[in-house]
């Protein structure tokens, strides 16, 4: 680590899990593969793995410099210990959404679920409010398109 | 179907069935200690390790854990149990125990990535994590210790060791429930045990026409669906009104969502939730009573059809002339508060087991604050005396565990199919339907002299008091009496009607009515210090009331009051505060430990000398979570030669314990507590002549004290309204930068404290509950007269939310009863709001006459 980190550590979120195959997508809204954000980043937090931005969490340092740097607007910085994410950012409605295998269909099963209603489906996408959020991944576990995840990989794989 | 495999505390299981991880756990590999809070991902205490991860074992279910691996802390090392059992007992860290299994597992998690933690990061390891009871401060305080002994490798001596009154000693029940060992009513798995539960109106208000149960009775797996007619006593039942429905009739009005309509036992929780579904109920909708407004609006529908009008209770109590003491004051003021609903939100949802013995009685294993309640309620409903009921560990109470909710209907389950039956409340339905807080509407007015010595005192208020009686007459009782609040003024008139609405019942609420009226005259008592000019410490400490001084109500206090000591122990740090132009506000109050108003109060201790050499303390007196068992052994060995070792504290029950009334008034640690030292008192005459214990092997030795008070309204001068009070004064600092809470400051008159680290525990826990109170906590009802099902839509605070927390225990002689000692319990929760609310006026200038306050960071839009 370059700089010592401030807890709580903050770091940057690519919300696409890239499941479309990059380049050849139908998504208007998820990760192209463009690399803008990794050739932004000082601390090399960001590869483009498999086409799709991924953020190493331990190297990232939450500056926010990948954030405005994105043209898709698919980056946001998060506090790590909000390990439940949604991992998409289309915002289609229902069928239109159906463009690859793990995208948000704003079906609302994470509102429902959620204990703690930090989750909204706002625009057709889950929202969750980490100041709400406590951590159960119950949202994560139930969403039928598996758009939410665990970030440590222990609820969703 | 498949078979799931996984590994647990280091050994491999494996399942056929896909089901929630914690209730294959539970159910199926009997790990107890993973305990279901809510099964909704809320509580956090079902927390499981997983690869080193914490986890809420309700979330995932067994298909998708293969080849994973999960701790319980009964898979903690030897050295981890000796560890965490030392760290949470010197810590204070454990009182009802129910979260603790999870917030260990948080621990180690924690500890094993990070060995050197800041403050933080231990706030952060614990913040999915609810706790109710302790305020989070010494669990935080237990992790700081545990990460210094496993990085030290030696457990240390405890700091305190000889039991005696006044000694920190770690609490008797730690280890049972560090390491999850203790039972809990749903930790019973009875052989031959079915399961039960009760179908509820579809509607808060209608008329049941009519019940089908034969669909439901014939899906096998079911044993027995009963009806209002299948119950052999009482229908109805309660604490002092019996007015409860155990369930409603065909013809009989509904109250609320939470009345029962049917009750099914079946042999699997499954089959039951099924069973529920095919019995078919005809309603005749009505008209519900959503509020006050709409419960005494002139032919407002009736809530029961028996009685006469929607008023539960009424009541009025006048002394002096406050009418014309106010007339002549030269400062009134008038206003009018609102205080909200509150859910008691303890961690252990309702649940009890019974079965026949092998006397033929039916053995209700309950967690309840009072088995003797539960055998009288019981007994109504079933016609017999042929009951016996214990307490198994008791996850939490703060009153909300006084009524009947899940005991009665498990008696007479078991009582019909003659199996052991488990009836559990779901967290939906136990926020449905245990009593909560009242939300009250007060109208104040308060009369000064030019130097602010109170005049006089005048008020009306009106509770909701839902859907049956509980305890709202004597919560309305208090809220009155105690509008006075604690300083010596002459003139004091108080009216207050409770209404019966479709809404969930409201009853008994640490603080008991009190944390409602407290508000209101604090605040009041806040604003008239500014137009006086003067303080709100100031105009406190010259209307306090002082030993020998006359109560509002006439009574003269003794040499144990407080009051003056709370506010001069808070005086140096008000001051620096204000010196620093540091946003402080402030707030006092008295709460009467024991029930008093000429209400028979007894408190009973048995000590039995048992084969084991040991002395056995039996009281039916519940430990809800507060440490009754570890006061009354400090009691035992401070009034005896005996050592902690000699004694052994049993949990109360109704067939060897003697009844000692309800753990309800803050009233255990005094009552019992004079109970069992006059029982002391009695082993002591036995041994004056040198005998040991063995030598009084089978003997028993009975105390019983009587707190015996004067009835509100007796003809004397001077009526002892209550044998006694706490006193406190609590501060709070408000961070200018953050607009956020930096400091609660509660300084407590306690007589004398038992265990000052319990005591501690309780007034951080007590002063936590009541910050979300006064700040953010929320129990919304809809339309339907329906309350939210979520445990984290609370909005309980978190581990990472609280501010610093400074108690002060202050010690006062003079209370001739228990050693001095006076209980703590719920005055932890009455001054806090008003302290806030005044703080944040000083920060921003706005009045707030409602809770939760508003324009705070803490308030939550949407």
């Amino acid at each position: 680590m370059a700089v010592k980190k401030r807890f709580p550590y903050r770091a940057a979120l690519a919300a696409c899990q890239g499941q479309c195959g990059a380049k050849e997508t139908t998504c208007s809204y998820g990760c192209m593969g463009c690399g803008k954000c990794e050739t932004a980043c000082k601390f090399g937090a960001i590869s483009i793995t498999g086409g799709t931005a991924l953020v190493d969490e331990e190297k990232c340092m939450g500056c926010g410099k990948c954030v405005g740097e994105c043209p898709r607007g698919i980056i946001r910085i998060h506090e790590c210990a909000g390990y439940i994410v949604v991992k998409c950012s289309n915002r289609d409605k229902g069928k239109e959404a159906l463009v690859c295998p793990t995208s948000c269909i704003g079906c609302g099963m994470c509102e429902r679920v959620c204990t703690a209603e930090a989750v909204k489906v706002i625009d057709n996408l889950a929202v969750i409010d980490e100041t709400r959020c406590l951590g159960c991944g119950m949202c994560a576990v139930k969403c039928p398109r598996h758009a939410i995840i665990d970030v440590r990989g222990i609820l969703t794989s | 179907m498949g078979i799931y495999t996984l590994k647990v505390n280091g050994r491999e299981v494996s399942t056929k069935k896909k089901q929630s991880l914690l209730r294959f756990l539970r159910d199926e590999l009997r790990l107890t200690s993973v305990k279901d809070g809510c099964s909704q991902g809320a509580c956090g205490a079902c927390t499981v390790i997983i690869d080193g991860e914490t986890v809420k074992a309700c979330v995932p279910t067994t298909d998708r854990l293969e080849g994973k691996e999960i701790l319980t802390v009964e898979g903690l090392s030897e050295w981890e149990r000796k560890v965490f059992t030392y760290a949470y007992g010197e810590a204070g860290a454990v009182q009802c125990g129910f979260c603790i299994p999870g917030m260990v597992l948080c621990t180690k998690a924690l500890l094993d990535k990070n060995t050197e933690p800041s403050e933080e990061e231990i706030r952060y390891a614990l913040r999915n994590n609810y706790c109710r009871c302790t305020g989070y401060v010494k669990i935080i305080a237990a992790v700081k210790l545990a990460a210094r002994i496993m990085r030290e490798g030696v457990i240390p001596e405890r700091s305190c060791d000889d039991w005696k009154i006044g000694s920190r000693v770690h609490r008797l029940d730690v280890e049972e429930k560090v390491l999850g060992y203790g039972k809990y009513p749903d930790d019973f798995y009875l052989e031959g045990m079915c399961y039960g539960s009760a179908l509820r109106s579809k509607y808060p208000r209608a008329r049941v026409l009519s019940v089908d149960t034969k669909e439901a009775k014939a899906l096998p797996g079911v044993i027995a669906v009963l009806t209002a007619e299948d119950i052999p006593g009482e229908n109805k039942i309660g604490h002092l009104k019996h007015d409860q429905y155990t369930m409603i009739p065909v013809g009989g009005l509904t109250h609320y969502l939470g009345d029962a309509v049917a009750l099914v036992a079946a042999e699997d929780l499954e089959t039951l939730e099924k069973a529920k579904k095919l019995i078919k109920v005809e309603y005749e909708v009505l008209l519900a009573i959503h509020s006050i407004e709409e419960a005494k609006a002139s032919g407002a529908p009736k809530v029961f059809d028996e009685e006469e009008s929607n008023v539960l209770a009424h009541k009025h109590v006048s002394r002096g002339n406050a009418g014309e003491a106010i007339s002549k004051s030269a400062h009134v003021l008038t206003e009018h508060f609102e205080t909200p609903w509150t859910e008691h939100a303890f961690l252990e949802p309702e649940c009890a087991v019974a079965y026949r013995d092998e006397d033929g009685d039916i053995r209700i294993i309950s967690t309840d604050q009072s088995t003797y309640c539960t055998f009288h309620e019981c007994g109504m409903l079933l016609g017999t005396d042929k009951i016996k009921v214990e307490n198994a560990l008791v996850g939490g109470g703060f009153g909300g565990k006084e009524d009947m909710t899940v005991q009665h209907h498990a008696a007479l389950l078991a009582w019909h199919t003659n199996r052991p039956v488990k009836v559990r409340l779901t967290r939906a339905e136990s926020l449905l339907i245990h009593p909560k807080r009242h939300p009250f509407v007060m109208d104040v007015t308060v009369g000064c002299d030019e130097n602010g010595k109170i005049m006089g005192v005048k008020a009306k208020v009106e509770s909701d008091t839902g859907a049956f009686a509980s305890l709202g007459g004597p919560v309305l009782e208090r809220a009155c009496t105690h509008a006075a609040g604690p300083y010596a003024y002459e003139n004091f008139e108080i009216e207050g009607t409770a209404y019966y609405t479709n809404n969930p019942p409201a009853g008994a609420f640490r603080g008991f009515g009190v944390t409602q009226t407290c508000f209101a005259t604090e605040m009041l008592l806040n604003m008239m210090a500014d137009k006086v000019g003067i303080t709100p410490w100031e105009i406190r400490y010259r209307n306090a009331i002082r030993p020998g001084g006359v109560l509002p109500n006439g009574q003269i206090v003794d040499d144990s009051t407080g009051l003056v000591e709370t506010l001069e122990a808070v005086k140096e740090e008000y001051d620096k505060a204000l010196a620093a132009g540091k946003p402080v506000g402030i707030g006092s109050a008295m709460k009467n430990a024991g029930v008093g108003v000429g209400i028979p109060d007894w408190g009973r201790v048995k000590l039995i000398v048992k084969e084991d050499k040991k002395l056995h303390i039996y009281s039916g007196a519940s430990c809800i979570g507060q440490g009754l068992g570890t006061v009354l052994v400090q009691m035992v060995v401070t009034n005896t030669d005996l050592s902690r070792d000699d004694i052994v504290y049993e949990r109360s029950n109704t067939w060897i314990a003697p009844d000692s009334g309800t753990t309800s008034g803050s009233r255990q640690t005094l009552v019992t507590g004079e109970a069992c030292r006059r029982a002391c008192e009695k082993l002591m005459e036995a041994k004056a002549d040198g005998k040991t214990l063995e030598d009084l092997k089978g003997q028993e030795f009975y105390g019983e004290y009587l707190a015996k008070t004067d009835p509100l309204g007796a003809n004397v001068p001077n009526p002892v309204s209550h044998v006694a009070y706490g006193y406190a004064t609590q501060m709070c600092i408000l961070d200018k930068k953050t607009g956020k809470v930096e400091k609660l400051v509660a300084a407590h008159d306690v007589g004398k404290a038992v265990n000052p680290l319990s005591c501690e525990g309780q007034i951080e826990g007590g002063v936590v509950m009541s910050m979300g109170y006064a700040l953010q906590e929320s129990y919304p009802i809809d339309e339907n007269c329906k309350p939210t099902e979520k445990y984290g839509a609370l909005r309980l605070l978190r581990a990472h939310e609280i501010p610093e927390i400074e108690p002060i225990v202050i010690d006062k002689p003079g209370l001739k009863a228990a050693c001095g000692a006076i209980g703590i319990g719920e005055i932890t929760s009455i001054p806090t709001a008003p302290a806030i609310a005044d703080a944040y006026y000083r920060l921003d200038g706005e009045r707030r006459y409602s809770l939760p306050i508003f324009g705070t960071p803490y308030e939550r839009e949407g």
